[in-house]
């Protein structure tokens, strides 16, 4: 991987500056069942395309934000900062 | 044999430099590099063959084969065509037992026969099994090229440098610094990336690493480039590949004999370092651009006994030599004895 990543704080880096905690998942809600849990935590919709991910900008301002890449091309589309 | 001073030429005989070649004092100039230095003292055979140990003279003289590699100040591989030449430099012959004019090494291709047919892997020695602890201590000092300095420590640090521009050129011969300058001129940034060492000042408005080696493309168009000890990472909206093309040598018996050179090689020791790169020359090309060596070679005051055009139709060539170093070359049943054979089957993109 050698492409930019555009950290919202600190603008186009190289993408090994950052971690990728993965794509977004949606925690479930108040007592969720067995299967529900297992698969928030095991299972992952692994797309083919533009995926809304987590990163952390590891050697720079040490921000959690969210960017939203192409899995297929690296193309980043957007980055932005959690609400 | 180094010529009266020209216009044009890179050596500055203002200033002396001298090293030494396996002990012994060599003298050159400012701008010479360690294998025109050694040129102009007379020395034509610069390393023996990896495996078969025949020897090898300077063939394209710009960095592009390995005939010339050496071991300079205690690191092996150099190339040393284009390697500058610097005060005090320790210079010495590597891949050989006794000197490059008598290898010990080189009963390897006297031999011949069962013990070593063309392409022979010294794994062919592994049987009998009982005689190869026997075999292995000889053949582990016998395979690979140079010998590294267990003992060397690292000098100086190493670091990476992130470089963003709008166009990266490749090459900085005419093609690429044109290419360079149009962008340059329009209020682009460019970079330029080239092997030889700059001559004279950079063009105003460009960025010139030099010398250095771009690596590759990678994803992202990122271009790592190499310059010593700073390893670029160079990214670029635009990239120009102007990488040249490279003299391709001619097939035919003996051409890998010490006096058969390419152009390039000629024009670079006549042009750039005025020498006189030999005595009597016969002229084989395939293209224009090699032909007119001959010219070149007039110019050096080099005696051209022919000058033959490869494209019309096959020629029979043979080149003869001893102890490896050419003495004559027959065309078409006819001798000519000379100490250099000009070569070159026209170029091919690099």
């Amino acid at each position: 991987m050698s492409f930019l990543l555009a950290c919202p704080n600190c603008g186009p880096r190289d993408v090994n500056e950052f971690h990728c905690q993965g794509e977004v998942t949606i925690r479930p809600k108040a007592s969720p069942s067995r299967r529900e849990l297992s698969e928030y935590l095991y299972f992952r919709r692994n797309v083919a395309g533009a995926q809304r991910e987590w990163w952390y900008h590891r050697m720079g301002c040490e921000a959690w934000f969210l960017a939203e890449r192409d899995t297929r091309t690296n193309e980043v589309l957007t980055t932005e900062l959690p609400e | 044999m180094r010529l009266d001073a020209r216009p044009g030429e890179r050596i500055d005989r203002s200033e002396p430099i001298r090293f030494t070649f396996e002990g012994k004092l060599v003298e050159g100039f400012a701008g010479d590099t360690i294998g025109s230095a050694l040129y102009a003292g007379g020395r034509r055979v610069f390393s023996r063959s990896f495996k078969y140990h025949r020897p090898r003279g300077l063939l394209c003289c710009s960095g592009a084969c390995p005939n010339c590699m050496m071991e300079v100040d205690g690191v092996p591989n150099v190339r040393v065509c284009v390697a500058p030449a610097h005060e005090g430099a320790v210079v010495k012959a590597q891949n050989v037992r006794g000197s490059l004019e008598r290898d010990l090494m080189a009963v390897t291709d006297k031999f011949g026969g069962p013990f070593t047919p063309v392409g022979f892997y010294y794994r062919t020695m592994i049987r009998p099994r009982a005689a190869w602890p026997l075999f292995e201590k000889f053949l582990r000092s016998a395979a690979g090229l140079g010998t590294i300095d267990k003992h060397a420590r690292r000098t100086g640090r190493y670091d990476v440098e992130h470089r963003h521009a709008d166009v990266l050129v490749i090459g900085g011969g005419s093609a690429g610094l044109e290419a360079a300058r149009a962008a340059a001129a329009g209020g682009e940034h460019v970079v330029v990336v080239d092997e030889n060492a700059p001559r004279g000042d950079a063009p105003a408005g460009l960025e010139l690493l030099a010398p250095a080696t771009a690596l590759g493309i990678y994803e992202g168009g990122l271009v790592p480039v190499a310059a010593g000890r700073i390893l670029y990472k160079v990214r670029a909206k635009r990239f120009v590949v102007a990488t040249g093309a490279l003299e391709q040598p001619v097939i035919f018996p003996g051409n890998d004999l010490v006096g058969i050179v390419l152009p390039e090689a000629v024009r670079r020791l006549v042009h750039d370092f005025s020498i006189r790169p030999g005595e009597k020359a016969v002229v084989l090309a395939a293209d224009d651009d090699g032909l007119a060596i001959a010219d070149d070679l007039r110019d050096a005051g080099t005696q051209v006994l022919e000058v033959v055009d490869l494209r019309n139709g096959p020629h029979k060539i043979s080149a003869s030599g001893t102890k490896g170093r050419l003495n004559g070359v027959g065309i078409e049943g006819v001798r000519y004895n000379c100490d250099l054979v000009v070569a070159s089957g026209g170029r091919q993109p690099a």
